[in-house]
């Protein structure tokens, strides 16, 4: 699962990276770039609005068994009669709450281990390096399956487990950009003026470090929406809110007998996926200069 | 990595899901369903079936579990089965004499049967297999006979009888193949029943003899030459392969790599049927047992289920004819009653008291009931006994991972009367833990098979000395000394229709309590190419069967 990202974290920890002040400009510029964001736009509209695009409780029986698309269930209804366009717009706002739940907690340890490590190496350095290690070779997805088959299934717990589970890619960027960054002029020059070495973490070497992290991100979290959906298709996912994965899962009982059961949760797996793997790999290029 | 792990992770799944859920073959009825191929049987030939999971053990006296049982009952023999009508037929044992007006059964077991490897068949086989297997290790029969069974005698090899401290009446009905199948004492004695490599490499009575077994993927049976009835079996093999999405079992058939299967989801089984080329039947004879009931089970040590108010407004709003045609696709019934109808002389058809759906009529009760309801929320209590006011009118409902439609129906249905439901899936050994053991639940799902007789799987539902933690006991934790006493007295009553009688009356007690809510009995469509005929739909399925090319 990590090898796109482990490339785009070996392009963007060689050589050195000079802040770039309009890099979403330069995102859009690229055909790639456009993709990504629009789909990734979309799914995020989706995700916040589900509550007013869906058109039925995803739960209710609203129709007859297995109907096929029609007008007024544009994506057809499952065995209960249930509506699957509903059941894939609340699909997309559970995919959307993993991922940012876990974005923002992989974000956040990943920079704070980074930052600390980088800058004021030494053993902390070391200490740092090697835990950020031991939790790299965690097998994520398996530990998801433990902690679910401990503790049962949940969003809340999903989001720590993976959250806690994808920092070190992002530390590691963090780290070797702050490497690049501390001796540079600019900091050198902050250090001369008195600042804080926190002053100088926060407002000097911050905001040039995070950009290639926040491209990486996109990747970590296309794996997490897969990671979600395939806990959802083994049956793992909590059953009490839709998710993509279970919808598909349900749908393999009737591969034949109701193809739209399968296509359009695929669908919208896949296009989620495809978008923020875009949308990453436009960054990452655009931040390391690359086209 | 997700995708490798997905598919190791799915086999596993797959296995504890099939596990549970499971449609395959068992006791009784060995009949001719629905033959399809033509003319005399012809002998010779083999016959792949498809099932769903590894077996794990092929040792059915020591287990309930339907994949065992499946794979498994082809080897061996009951004393009695039962035909069609549930009339107890010849099986090891060729006559019986019921004596001491049901207390005392005496069985003159058929000469010359031999094991498969040579062996000669005797009474101490019967003996041992009900004193060290049975009565000890297989879930139904222990809790049936074993609490009423008083002793074995085998005076000689030919003869053996049991002798129980009161009449028993339902005796013949749980001696086939799935509740007390005889396996061979020279194998097992003096060894650890549940380790004794003869699970895996049977010897056996039954018509078929194992041949080899791979794990996880196929196990091949060959005919017994020296089979006690005479020409039988038709076939030369079977094979079972073990495919376990039901899913590409159907393709399999379709492409004619299997040749039977024991059960295909509703939409499917409509795609064979208009196809054309496959023979059909329906059955309620199951692995994990017979004549099953999906039972909702309320934890009646909770306060707010201890007022059967609420219990009947549920029951109420539950439109069970939606189970039937959305869960089940149309095979199975509507549970009309506590026993199944697939015991037709305790079934007590047409009871007032079982609840109907009608959803205007629950939201009546609920608001009588204390259970109070502003604009489309979820209804709060307001002087419910033992609840607080303004306790939200939300519970969890525990299932196995395969009957999640089930709790989907479910929460959607009881939603639309402003009734909150969580859905807990649990996998089967958590879900016993659960229930039977932690009691930490407030309303649950479960398979309730009742069997031939009523003694066999209903009794355990309801008996006060049953709650506690035998898994797949009395979930609801009913207590009723009524109910108690009725079902001491159907016990010891040996003419069938007074029985009747009395499981009527102890329904009629039931309905009127509803300590759990009967949804529907549950039937699984056989299915298998028309080339082959003469099927059973249990646990010796292929015994009599035959297939033209």
């Amino acid at each position: 699962m990590s090898d796109i990202a482990e490339v785009a974290a070996e392009g963007l920890a060689t050589g050195p990276v000079p802040r770039r002040p309009r890099l979403a400009a330069r995102v859009l510029r690229t055909p790639t770039g456009v993709v990504g964001v629009l789909i990734t736009l979309c799914w995020l509209a989706v995700g916040v609005a589900a509550p007013a695009l869906a058109p039925y409780d995803p739960f209710a029986i609203e129709g007859s068994a297995l109907g096929p698309p029609s007008a007024v269930h544009p994506l057809g209804t499952d065995a209960l009669g249930r509506d699957l366009l509903s059941g894939v717009v609340w699909g997309a706002r559970t995919s959307l709450v993993v991922a940012a739940g876990v974005a923002v907690l992989a974000l956040l340890i990943g920079t704070v281990v980074g930052l600390v490590s980088g800058y004021l190496g030494g053993w902390l350095d070391d200490v740092l390096m090697r835990s950020t290690e031991v939790f790299q070779v965690l097998p994520r997805f398996f530990l998801a399956l433990v902690v679910i088959a401990f503790f049962g299934p949940g969003l809340d717990r999903l989001v720590l487990v993976l959250g806690v589970t994808s920092w070190p890619l992002l530390a590691r960027v963090v780290r070797a950009e702050v490497f690049s960054l501390r001796h540079r002029e600019f900091v050198d020059a902050a250090r001369v003026h008195g600042a804080s070495t926190s002053r100088i973490l926060v407002r000097e070497i911050l905001p040039n470090a995070l950009p290639p992290a926040v491209a990486l991100l996109g990747l970590v979290v296309a794996q997490v929406i897969l990671i979600e959906a395939s806990l959802g298709f083994l049956g793992l996912g909590d059953p009490n809110v839709t998710s993509w994965g279970a919808l598909a899962s349900e749908a393999q009982r009737f591969l034949r007998a109701a193809w739209w059961l399968s296509v359009f949760p695929g669908l919208a797996i896949l296009l989620a996926v495809l978008g923020l793997n875009l949308l990453g790999d436009a960054v990452t290029d655009a931040a390391s200069g690359r086209r | 990595m997700p995708i490798r792990g997905l598919s190791a992770c799915f086999g596993l799944v797959v296995l504890v899901v099939s596990a549970c859920s499971g449609a395959d073959p068992d006791d009784g009825a060995t009949a001719d369903p629905s033959a399809t191929a033509t003319g005399e049987p012809t002998r010779g030939g083999t016959l792949v079936a498809a099932i769903d999971s590894d077996p794990g053990s092929l040792n059915p006296a020591i287990s309930t579990s339907g994949g065992t049982h499946t794979a498994s009952e082809l080897l061996f023999n009951g004393l009695v089965e039962l035909d069609e009508q549930l009339e107890p037929v010849a099986e090891l044992a060729e006559s019986w004499e019921v004596l001491e007006d049901g207390a005392v059964y005496r069985f003159d077991l058929r000469n010359g049967v031999t094991w498969h490897d040579g062996e000669p068949f005797t009474s101490a086989d019967v003996k041992f297999t009900f004193e060290e297997m049975l009565l000890e290790l297989h879930s139904r029969t222990a809790a049936s006979v074993g609490a009423a069974l008083q002793s074995i005698e085998t005076p000689d090899p030919d003869t053996v009888e049991f002798r129980f401290r009161e009449p028993y009446a339902p005796f013949l009905l749980q001696l086939g193949v799935t509740e007390a199948p005889i396996l061979p004492m020279h194998v097992y004695e003096g060894t650890d029943v549940q380790e004794n490599p003869a699970n895996i490499d049977p010897i056996g009575t039954g018509p078929f003899r194992l041949e080899s077994y791979t794990p996880d993927s196929e196990l091949r049976f060959v005919a017994y030459e020296d089979y006690f009835k005479p020409d039988l079996p038709y076939l030369d093999e079977v094979v079972m392969r073990i495919i376990p999405d039901p899913g590409n079992q159907v393709v399999a058939l379709e492409a004619g790599e299997v040749d039977w299967l024991f059960g295909a989801p509703g939409p499917e089984l409509e795609l064979l049927r208009q196809a054309g080329g496959f023979g059909f039947f329906e059955t309620a004879v199951n692995p994990g047992g017979s004549n099953c009931i999906m039972t909702v089970s309320f934890n009646l040590e909770r306060p707010m289920f201890q007022d059967v108010a609420l219990r009947r407004a549920i029951g109420t709003a539950l439109d069970r004819d939606q189970f039937l045609e959305r869960v089940l696709f149309g095979q199975g019934r509507v549970a009309e009653a506590p026993i199944s109808s697939g015991i037709p002389f305790a079934h007590a058809a047409g009871l007032e008291g079982m609840p109907q759906f009608d959803a205007a009529e629950a939201e009546q009760l609920l608001d009588e009931a204390g259970w109070q309801r502003e604009g489309d929320g979820v209804r709060t209590a307001s002087g419910v006994d033992g609840v607080p006011d303004g306790t939200p009118l939300a519970f969890d409902f525990l299932h196995f991972p395969s009957f999640e439609a089930y709790g989907d129906l479910v929460r959607a249905q009881l939603g639309e009367v402003g009734i909150e439901v969580e859905l807990v899936p649990l996998e089967p050994p958590v879900f016993a833990e659960r229930v039977f053991t932690d009691r930490e639940f407030d309303t649950n799902i479960i398979s309730y098979c009742n069997g031939a007789d009523p003694e066999i799987g209903v009794k355990r539902m309801y008996l006060s000395s049953n709650v506690g933690p035998v898994p797949f006991s009395n979930s609801s934790a009913y207590r009723n000394p009524d109910v108690d006493r009725l079902f001491e007295q159907a016990r010891t009553t040996v003419d069938l229709a007074e029985r009747g009688e009395i499981y009527r009356e102890l329904q009629e007690q039931l309905v009127e309590d509803l300590p759990y809510l009967w949804i529907v009995e549950t039937e699984s469509g056989r299915v298998f190419t028309d080339d082959c005929a003469g099927f059973g739909p249990a646990g010796h399925f292929a015994e009599t069967a035959y297939c033209a090319s």
